[in-house]
């Protein structure tokens, strides 16, 4: 996933803010993952700048859906 | 002295001979084996005192501490413990974990789990630093709870500080990973 997640960061560099955690070592990586009743790794969550939950995407996503999320952010 | 076993086995074909000084020399280990038995045997009954106040429990051993009345700490931040926690689990974040749990009873049995296990073997290392003797540790962590969860607040000994997403310049988007 990490190339994925690597080359998007990129692309969307000034437009989606990206905060990555590895919730082994991250307490506020779990803290969150609680919050957004996530409870499978890898999940993504996309936020809108309001604040509200736009997608959450559990496991393995292909680049394309990613980018689908991506885009849907306002 | 080596030569002698050698001499005798010299009439016999080669594979023979190899044996013999194979068994010969295999026989050199037996004390060397029978010390490493012994050394194992003592780092054994010399490591169990350490442990034996620490018990790690299951799903099972959970609901009975709780059943029994055993003060169960959830060691994970405010935030989390907020978002559901096991029933009748008081907060204390690893953080403030050392003072608060000095000022428990030592004797009592204490029961601790956090998130995957990571952060609870923290807290029995203290609690065993301590010298709390009847420590229960759930080393799965919520992770592998199976009974119902309660939320918000519960018996938090905390204030909350759980932090909500908040509007921001740009949209984010979040990954959790691990490194398995």
């Amino acid at each position: 996933m990490k190339p994925v997640v690597d080359r998007l960061e990129q692309q969307y560099q000034g437009k989606v803010e990206f905060k990555l955690y590895d919730v082994d070592s991250s307490a506020e990586g779990n803290q969150l993952m609680t919050q957004f009743n996530a409870k499978y790794v890898p999940t993504f969550v996309f936020i809108n700048r309001d604040g509200s939950v736009s997608t959450q995407k559990v496991g393995e996503t292909s680049e394309a859906d990613m980018k689908k999320a991506l885009d849907a952010l306002k | 002295m080596s030569k002698a076993p050698q001499g005798k086995t010299n009439t016999k074909n080669t594979p023979s001979k190899s044996s013999a000084t194979s068994s010969a020399s295999l026989m050199k280990f037996v004390p060397w084996i029978a010390v490493a038995v012994v050394v194992v045997v003592v780092a054994i009954f010399a490591l169990k005192p350490a442990a034996a106040g620490t018990t790690v429990v299951d799903v099972k051993g959970v609901q009975k501490a709780a059943a029994d009345g055993v003060r169960i700490v959830d060691v994970r931040s405010v935030g989390e413990f907020e978002g559901g926690h096991i029933p009748g689990a008081q907060n204390v974040p690893l953080d403030q974990f050392q003072s608060v749990a000095s000022q428990w009873d030592k004797t009592a049995p204490v029961l601790v789990y956090c998130q995957t296990g990571a952060r609870s073997a923290e807290a029995v290392s203290m609690l065993e630093g301590l010298g709390f003797t009847k420590i229960r540790h759930f080393d799965k962590g919520i992770v592998a709870w199976t009974g119902t969860l309660e939320q918000g607040g519960g018996s938090s000994a905390a204030p909350s500080t759980a932090p909500a997403v908040k509007p921001s310049a740009t949209p984010v988007m979040y990954e959790f990973f691990t490194g398995w």
